[in-house]
C-alpha cells in the first residue's frame, strides 16, 4: 500500500530496476536509475533547507531531468510547483512569490532570471549546470547521499500546486495532497488496467493536471511513460509516428490532440496495433472528429475522463459505441468510485434528473484549497450540507451539468466566464485585467467565439487613445499571459456596445466576433 | 510584398514573436525556439491558404517545412508556381 506518491516509484524501483521508467526520445532511465537520482537530489534539497511542507518549483523543460526533479522534491516531503517555461517572467515570478518558494529546480539556460537580485529564489538548483556562486550544479548532487530520506509524509501533506486561470487577474494556485492524487491514480489503474508492459504517452505539461495520470498510473504499474516531444503537437503526423514507432498502448490528451490527428495526421484505418485505450479530458471531444477517429481504431477502447483541477478527475464514461452525431455531445460519465456527485439548483437544494445545476463534487480527489486564499477556498469549497452527520467538504465546480436518462451527467455550460481552449481552462477576466493594464486601453472586453477544433477562440474587443494599434496591445498581452490566453484576434472599437443598464453588451459582442469569421 | 515579407509579418504580429518584425530574419529557427508551436501552425496555415490561395497537403505538413520563414516561402513558392 502506497500512501505518497514518491513510493510508487520506490516500490517500482525495488521490483523492476531494470525496467524503463521514462524515455524521452533517444534517451531512457531505469525505475533503479530515476529512483537513485531523485533521491540524491532530494538529499541535495534537503542540506539546503528544503523539508516537508515547502514549496520547491520546478523550471525546466519536460524531460528526464524534469521527472528526477518532481520525484526529488516529493522525496523531501515538499510540494513541487511546476512553472511553464513559456509564460512570460512576471507571471512565473509571481507564482514564485505568491506561494513562498525559495529554492528552484531549473535548468542550464534557464537560470539567470531566478538569480536576479529582487527574485525570491535562494537557491537555484540543476541537474545540468555547474556548482557556482548560487546554483547548485551536477557535481554536488553526484556527491549526495543515495539513502531514502525518512520525512514522516503522510497522505494529507501537499503533493503539488497547479496555478490556474483567476478571474481576478492573477493565478491563482490549487492545493493538492498526494491523497487527492492517488484516489484517482489508483481508480485509473484499476480501471484501465495499467500493468507493468504498458507503454503510456505522457503529452500534458506537467504544470496541467493530466500529467498526474501518466506520470504516476506509470509509476504505481512498473510501466514506462514516453514524454511525447514538443514538436509532435506542432505537426499531426508526428503524433501518428510517435505512436507507432513507440508502440503506446495507453495514449491520454486533450480533444483538440486528437482532433487534428483525425484531420491532418495521415490516420490511417486499423493503425496503432499495440494501443489499446485513448484517453482524454479538459473539454468536449467533437463527436464528429471522435467518430472518425473510434471508426478507424476499431480495437481500441475511449474513455472521456471530467473533473476540474480541484477534482482531479471525478467523472468518467466510457464511450462503448459510435456516439450518434444528432445526440449531441457524449456525457462526462458516472462518478468514479468511493465518489459522490450531487446536481444543485439555485436555491440549494438537489434537483431531479434531466433538471440542470451545478455539479458538486465530495471526494477524496478534492483539493486541499487555494493556496494563501482563505475566502476563495471557503466560496468553493463548503461543508457538505447533504451529508450533515458527516463532517466532509464538498467542492462546488460551476460547472452545470444535467443526468440523462441513463444516468450519466451531461456538462452543459459554465455558471460564470471561465471557458475552455484546447484543453486550458482561462478566465476571461484574467485576459480583460491585463488589457486593461495598458495605459491607453479606456474599455475593453473578451469573448470566447465557439470553435470545432480548439473549443473557443478569444476574440479582444478594446476601446483606446490615439495612436494605439492592434500590435500594441498584443505586444502587451505577451509581457502578461501564458500564449493559449492571449485572444486570437484583437479589434479596436470606437465605443463598446452597452446593454440598457450600461453594461458591455457581450452578446452583441460575441455575435459580431461569430460574423467576421463565418 | 515579396512571400517572405508577407509571412514575416504574420508571424511577428499573430504568433510568439517578440520583438520587432525587422529583427525576425529569414532563417531563425522558428520551431526550435517555439516562435511556432502547436497553437500557432494552424494559423500558419490557414493564412497561407487564404493569402496565397494554395492548399497545404497532409503530407507537407512536416517541420522541414516550417523550420524558418524562408522554407515556408519556398514551400509557397513551390505550390502557387512563383
Amino acid at each position: 500500500m502506497s500512501f505518497t506518491l514518491h513510493s510508487l516509484l520506490e516500490r517500482s524501483a525495488d521490483r523492476f530496476p531494470d525496467h524503463p521508467a521514462v524515455v524521452d526520445g533517444a534517451r531512457t532511465i531505469t525505475y533503479a536509475e530515476l529512483d537513485l537520482a531523485a533521491t540524491r537530489l532530494a538529499n541535495t534539497l534537503s542540506e539546503l533547507g528544503v523539508r516537508r511542507g515547502d514549496r520547491v518549483g520546478l523550471y525546466l523543460e519536460k524531460s528526464i531531468e524534469a521527472v528526477i526533479g518532481i520525484y526529488g522534491i516529493l522525496k523531501t516531503g515538499a510540494a513541487y510547483v511546476s512553472i511553464d517555461v513559456k509564460a512570460p517572467i512576471e507571471r512565473s515570478t509571481y507564482i514564485a512569490g505568491d506561494c513562498g518558494m525559495e529554492v528552484m529546480v531549473s535548468e542550464e539556460g534557464r537560470l539567470s532570471v531566478w538569480l536576479e537580485p529582487d527574485s525570491p529564489i535562494r537557491r537555484v538548483v540543476a541537474l545540468d549546470a555547474e556548482t557556482q556562486g548560487n546554483v547548485v550544479g551536477r557535481s554536488t548532487i553526484e556527491a549526495a547521499s543515495d539513502t531514502r530520506l525518512e520525512t514522516g509524509t503522510i497522505d494529507q501533506d501537499l503533493a503539488y500546486i497547479i496555478y490556474t486561470s483567476g478571474s481576478t487577474g492573477a493565478p491563482k494556485g490549487v492545493k493538492l495532497t498526494h491523497r487527492n492524487a492517488l484516489v484517482f491514480v489508483n481508480w485509473a489503474v484499476d480501471e484501465f488496467d495499467v500493468g507493468h508492459t504498458d507503454r503510456l504517452s505522457s503529452h500534458a505539461p506537467f504544470h496541467f493536471d493530466l500529467s498526474i495520470l501518466d506520470l504516476y498510473a506509470a509509476a504505481s504499474a512498473g510501466a514506462t511513460v514516453y514524454l511525447v516531444p514538443p514538436m509532435a503537437s506542432v505537426f499531426p503526423v508526428q503524433i501518428n509516428r510517435f505512436i507507432t514507432e513507440h508502440a503506446i498502448t495507453v495514449w491520454y490528451s486533450v480533444p483538440s490532440i486528437l482532433s487534428m490527428l483525425v484531420q491532418r495526421g495521415k490516420l490511417t484505418h486499423g493503425a496503432f496495433e499495440s494501443l489499446r485505450w485513448v484517453l482524454f479530458a479538459g473539454e468536449v471531444f467533437p463527436t464528429k472528429y471522435l467518430r472518425v477517429l473510434m471508426e478507424r481504431l476499431p480495437h481500441v477502447r475511449f474513455s472521456n475522463l471530467y473533473g476540474p483541477t480541484e477534482t482531479n478527475v471525478c467523472t468518467f464514461y466510457n464511450v462503448e459505441s459510435l456516439p450518434d452525431p444528432a445526440a449531441g455531445d457524449i456525457p462526462i460519465g458516472k462518478t468514479i468510485p468511493n465518489t459522490d456527485g450531487y446536481v444543485v439548483g439555485e436555491d440549494g437544494n438537489r434537483v431531479g434528473r434531466g433538471e440542470v445545476g451545478e455539479l458538486w463534487i465530495r471526494s477524496g480527489t478534492v483539493m486541499a484549497g487555494y493556496w494563501g486564499d482563505p475566502d476563495r477556498t471557503a466560496d468553493r469549497l463548503i461543508d457538505d450540507p447533504f451529508a450533515a452527520e458527516i463532517v466532509d467538504k464538498v467542492y462546488r465546480t460551476g460547472d452545470l451539468v444535467q443526468v440523462d436518462s441513463n444516468g450519466d451527467f451531461v456538462f452543459l455550460g459554465r455558471r460564470d466566464n471561465q471557458i475552455k481552449s484546447r484543453g486550458y481552462r482561462i478566465e476571461l477576466g484574467e485576459v480583460e485585467t491585463a488589457l486593461y493594464r495598458h495605459p491607453d486601453v479606456i474599455e475593453c472586453a473578451v469573448v470566447a467565439v465557439p470553435d470545432d477544433l480548439i473549443t473557443n477562440r478569444l476574440v479582444a474587443f478594446a476601446n483606446v487613445r490615439d495612436g494605439v494599434t492592434t500590435a500594441d496591445l498584443i505586444h502587451h498581452c505577451k509581457q502578461t499571459l501564458v500564449p493559449y490566453m492571449i485572444p486570437e484576434h484583437f479589434e479596436i472599437l470606437e465605443v463598446l456596445p452597452k446593454t440598457s443598464t450600461g453594461k458591455i453588451n457581450r452578446q452583441s459582442l460575441t455575435q459580431s466576433a461569430q460574423g467576421d469569421n463565418t | 510584398m515579396s512571400i517572405e515579407m508577407g509571412i514575416r509579418d504574420f508571424i511577428a504580429g499573430e504568433l510568439s514573436w517578440d520583438g520587432s518584425p525587422e529583427d525576425l530574419d529569414l532563417d531563425y529557427p522558428l520551431l526550435e525556439r517555439e516562435v511556432v508551436d502547436s497553437l500557432g501552425i494552424f494559423k500558419i496555415i490557414s493564412f497561407l491558404e487564404t493569402e496565397y490561395d494554395i492548399e497545404i497537403d497532409d503530407e507537407e505538413l512536416i517541420p522541414e517545412n516550417f523550420e524558418s520563414i524562408s522554407k515556408i516561402a519556398g514551400l509557397v513558392a513551390a505550390k502557387t508556381g512563383v
